[in-house]
Order: C-alpha cells, then structure tokens, then sequence
C-alpha cells in the first residue's frame, strides 16, 4: 500500500517538475530580481517537494517575500547550500550553520559565521560532547533548527501568522537619513526582532517539554522528565498568557546566562546551580523583578519536581499512573513517587521533605474521600427519612 | 403535658439567626464563592481558558487581586465573629451551645438507627444538632488553616521553600475539602432536602418557625414553650 502510494507520488513528481521546468521558461524574469543564482526559478511553486526515503514529507517550496523578510534575506541561497552544484540536484548535505558566508561580520571585519554561537552551544549541556568523550544518544539531542525554526521552511498554509511587526513611524525616522529603504528596513528588522522573544511564553514552554517531558528520552539521559512544571504556579500564570511569567528560559538562562550556553545544574556556570539561586529568583538584571527579597531559603529545593501536587482535575490521573507504575512493579502501594534514579540524586533533607509532602497528600486524599463519602451517604439516609415522614404527614 | 396549658403557635415565629449572625453569614458566604471561584481558576486545564479569549491576561491579573481582597474580608469577618462570640450575650449564648458533648455522638448513633429503620425514635436535638456543631467546627479549623497557608503564600519571599510546598498543598486541598464539604452537606441541608427546596428562610430574615423549631429542634422548642409559660402563668 505503501509503496503505491511512494509510486503515485513520484509519478506525480515527475509531472510536476515537467511542468515546473516548462513554466520556467515562460516565467518572468522581473520576479527573480533578488535571487543571483535564480533558485526560485523552480523553488517558487509551491507544490515542490518528495516523500524521502524515510517517508518523509519535504517540502522545498521558498516563498520569495518571506525569505527576503527573513533574517537570512541578504544571504544567497548557495551561501548556505554549498553543496548544491548542479541540476538536478545529487547528494545534498544539511546546512551547516557555522558555515562562513559572503557578509562581513562589521564590529570585526570578518567574515560571519555562526560558528561562535555553536561552539557554546557544543560546551553546554545540549551539546554533543567532546570528540574523545562523545554524549549516547546523539540523534535526542537537539540541532540549531530544532528550536530556531527557519520561517522560509514553513509552508504556508496552516501556520500561525506570526510576521515580525514593523512600526512604520519609527522606520520612518531612520529612513530620515538612510537613503535606500530595502537595506534599512533590512537592518531595521535586524535590531527589532532581537527585542523581543519571537515565540510566546507558552511556545517556550512547549519547544522545551517536546523533550524535556519525554520519559523515555530523559530515561536513556539518566535525566528525571520534568512532570510537574505545569503544576507550578509559573505555568498557571502562562496559561493566562501572563507574558512576565517565567518560561524554562527565564530561569535556566535569565539575564546574565547566554540561552545557547544551558549549564547541567551541578556546574557552578548554571544559573540553577544552588549557589546561584538566590539571584535567580530575584533576577536583578532584568526587566522583570521576580522575586526581589528573595532569601537563600526561598531560594532552594526543585521548582518542579516529580514531587506531589494537591490536585482537582488530575487526582483520577494520577492515580491512574501510579496504579501503572503499580502493576508494572516500579512502585509499592503507598510509596512515593519518586524513582530509584531521582532518589539517589536528592539530598536526605529533600527526601524527607518529599516523604512528607506524599503524606501529606495521602491524609487529605483519604480525609476527602473519607469524609465526603460519608456525608453524601448521610445526606441519601436523611433524603429517603425525611421522605418518608413527609408521607406519613408528620411535616 | 398538659393540653389546655399549650399555647397556640399557629403563624409564630422564632429567630434562629440574629442580625449579627446573619451579616456574618453573609459575609462568609459571599467571600467563600469568590474565594472558591477565583482559586480554582487557577486549576482550570488550559483547554477550558480559550472562553476567556483575548482577556485572559488581564482576568488573571484581576483574579489574584479579588482573590486576595475576599481573603481579607473573610479574615476580618472570621475576628469579628471571634468577638461577637466572646463579647456578647447572644454570641456567649451560641458559643456554648454549639460546644459538642457526649449528647452529640448518641444523637448520631439513634439517627443511623433511625435512618436505617431499625429504630422508630427519633433524637430530640437542641439548639444545635451534630450535623450543624460539626459543620460549624470544621469550618472553623478549616478557615484557620487557609488563612495561615494562605499568608504564607501571599509573602512568599520571607518563608522557606518546603514551607510554601506545604501551603500550596494543604490550601489546595483544604479547598477541594471545604467546598465539596459545602456542596454536598450544606447546600443539602438548607437547599436541597425535601421540605426545604428550593430554600429555608432562615439566612435571609432569621426566623423559623414555631412549628419548624418543635420538628428539628425539639428541647429547645420546650425550653422556650416553658419559659413562654412561666410569664404567661405570673402575669395571671
């Protein structure tokens, strides 16, 4: 079945390049203006694309107004796709990002790359470790694209409109003494989109979760899956669209820490590292002043732990997954949730500090359980009693 | 007793809730909602928020602040009641006869009896019965330990974390306590139980009536009918 459908497709490819490679010839040569290396010749339709050999929808479609809005809209293409050199094209490689490109870098006059950025990136704990000491697990690892999701790779159809803003008024001021419009609005843009987050607090949250709240791949990283941010009240305000409240970002690379640079929190460079926790949750450098008082003893233990939380809407949840946890013999009745491998990390004070939490939801479940059976029980008793006296006519 | 001492209680009625006891019980009630409707918003699951459209950042923002003014009215209520409780004769007067007794843990005991029909007697309660007493305590414990966690998670920056994880928890719950509590035993009580429906009158005027009073608070009922007949005897 599948492989009809492969045959359908490439049958169907293979007509439309026809067709593509015949309207190129009629198309007009105005259009391509920008492009040097008339890529968009073929890549402007937007239909182009192939199921890959993983099965894989590719869709090579460029949209020539959103890429010259882009940030890479003075780059060519062939800058970056090095290896593209003929038609058709054979045994193409992935983009490198550290690759060099024609525009000079202007503070240092050389040639700008992003290989600075990715050499921090390697370091931190998102990278792929050293040649000699390499990280397992390489392909959970997230690359440059995987959070900085080049625009011009969106198809069109589908996508959250989220266009960089420009406020004409201001432009207009620096249009007052650059000359050429296109490369101010170019820098313009340059400057703007790094004033703000482009994605909102809740996609930050959810770009971080995508792996974070993986189990499996956090299992295979010896690292505890974050289960319960959303059980913070960090994540509450998000869920408002409260856009001050802190992401994963906000505390794990605030103001002062580089967000390419993510230190493990055992490293002293890490901005949940114990001993930098207090500035953390005040946050004195930013714009947002968290927790100004904060003290060293508001300013420990895990924000989000695998630890308990009272809840309304998740109490069936919960118990579902512990009842798993149960059957799958990872957990004894009555016993806390925390795994042999988080257990081992906490201190004895934050184990404690767990056990009693555990118990203490344990007391409230029971006495809510408890308590609320039996007074509906009472109150069906007392409902049939009083109906009956009602009948007898004693009321 | 005697049938021709009885004096005629056709259309007479008795105040159960004085004019203080009633403000209180307005107050708590009102609060109680907002509190209740505020705080659990912050539990809603995200896919509920979309009602809130555009607004929500401004509802959330408008919710904590509700959220906290309720709290201090219901606190200054909570002293108020603590005062009206100690320094007046009718708030004395409630006090003492809302203190539980070993009467209390019978009157449960004969009213399963009764309930199941194994007994046909019925307990006479007084003033208070043990459903009332009980939710009357608890709800006093109950307001204590809110109010604590509560200003514990109001000045967060001054207490310990663990601290705050224990707040956050036992407000959480003591929450969901208080109001399933109120659903399924008061509303039961004062709203919902045949006879009652669609409510009693007592919160809104404070007063019952004779014939009420005699069927659920019966030693009280005589204890008044006794007094009532005392005067009547020495004004002769």
């Amino acid at each position: 079945m599948e492989k009809k459908i492969k045959k359908n497709i490439l049958s169907l490819n293979s007509l439309v390049i026809s067709a593509v490679l015949l309207l190129c010839f009629f198309s007009i040569p105005d259009l391509m203006a920008a492009d040097e290396e008339n890529c968009l010749m073929c890549h402007q339709y937007s239909g182009l694309g192939r199921i890959d050999s993983n099965g894989v929808k590719r869709l090579f479609y460029v949209d020539e107004s959103s890429y010259n809005h882009s940030v890479h809209g003075r780059i060519r293409c062939k800058d970056c796709h090095k290896s593209v050199e003929k038609f058709p094209h054979v045994g193409i490689e992935r983009v490198d990002c550290a690759t060099e490109c024609h525009i000079a870098e202007p503070s240092v006059d050389r040639k700008f790359s992003h290989a600075r950025m990715i050499d921090d990136f390697e370091k931190s704990v998102h990278g792929r470790g050293s040649e000699k000491n390499p990280k397992k697990f390489p392909e959970d690892l997230p690359t440059c694209t995987y959070c900085h999701q080049n625009r011009i790779l969106v198809p069109p159809h589908g996508t959250s409109g989220d266009v960089q803003g420009i406020a004409r008024e201001i432009l207009d001021r620096c249009l007052g003494c650059h000359e050429d419009e296109k490369w101010t609005r170019t820098y313009y843009y340059h400057l703007t989109h790094r004033l703000k987050q482009r994605r909102s607090a809740k996609k930050m949250v959810e770009l971080c979760a995508s792996c974070h709240e993986d189990k499996e791949k956090m299992k295979r990283h010896g690292l505890e899956a974050t289960g319960t941010y959303r059980d913070t009240f960090h994540w509450q305000a998000i869920k408002y669209d409260n856009e001050n409240a802190p992401t994963c970002i906000d505390c794990h690379a605030p103001v002062g820490y580089f967000s390419h640079h993510i230190m493990p929190k055992t490293d002293p460079g890490s901005a949940v590292h114990k001993d930098n926790l207090v500035q953390t949750c005040s946050n004195p450098f930013g714009l947002q002043k968290c927790h100004p008082e904060a003290t060293p003893a508001f300013a420990q233990g895990k924000i989000h732990p695998s630890g308990e939380k009272a809840g309304f809407f998740d109490i069936k949840l919960a118990s579902f997954e512990r009842q798993e946890m149960i059957k799958r013999g990872e957990l004894k009745p009555f016993q806390t949730v925390l795994t042999e491998n988080v257990r081992n990390k906490l201190t004895a004070t934050e184990y404690y500090q767990a056990i009693i939490l555990q118990l203490i939801k344990y007391f409230y479940m029971f006495l809510i359980g408890g308590l609320i059976s039996f007074m509906i029980m009472h109150q069906i008793l007392d409902f049939f009693s009083t109906r009956r006296e009602i009948k007898k006519g004693r009321h | 007793m005697n049938e021709s001492n009885k004096i005629s209680d056709e259309g007479k009625y008795y105040t159960r809730l004085n004019l203080h006891e009633r403000i209180q019980h307005h107050i708590t009630w009102s609060t109680f909602f907002i509190l209740a409707i505020t705080g659990f918003m912050v539990e809603l699951p995200e896919e509920m928020l979309t009602v809130f459209g555009q607004y929500k950042e401004n509802i959330f923002f408008l919710r904590g602040i509700t959220h906290r003014i309720a709290a201090v009215i219901m606190i200054l209520n909570l002293i108020y009641q603590a005062l009206y409780l100690s320094l007046t004769k009718p708030g004395r007067s409630l006090f003492f006869d809302m203190v539980p007794g070993f009467k209390d843990a019978k009157d449960f005991l004969r009213n399963m009896l009764y309930y199941l029909r194994i007994s046909n007697r019925k307990p006479l309660f007084d003033r208070f019965n043990y459903k009332e007493k009980m939710e009357y305590w608890t709800g006093w414990i109950g307001n204590i330990i809110i109010t604590f966690t509560g200003f514990f998670l109001w000045f967060e920056q001054y207490f310990p974390k663990f601290f705050l994880d224990v707040s956050i928890l036992v407000h959480t719950m003591e929450a969901i306590l208080a109001s399933s509590a109120i659903m399924v035993w008061h509303f039961y009580e004062v709203h919902l139980k045949p006879g009652k429906f669609p409510m009693s009158r007592i919160w809104l005027d404070g007063k019952i009536s004779a014939h009420e009073l005699e069927e659920e608070h019966p030693l009280q009922y005589q204890r008044i009918q006794q007094a009532e007949r005392v005067s009547v005897n020495t004004d002769l």
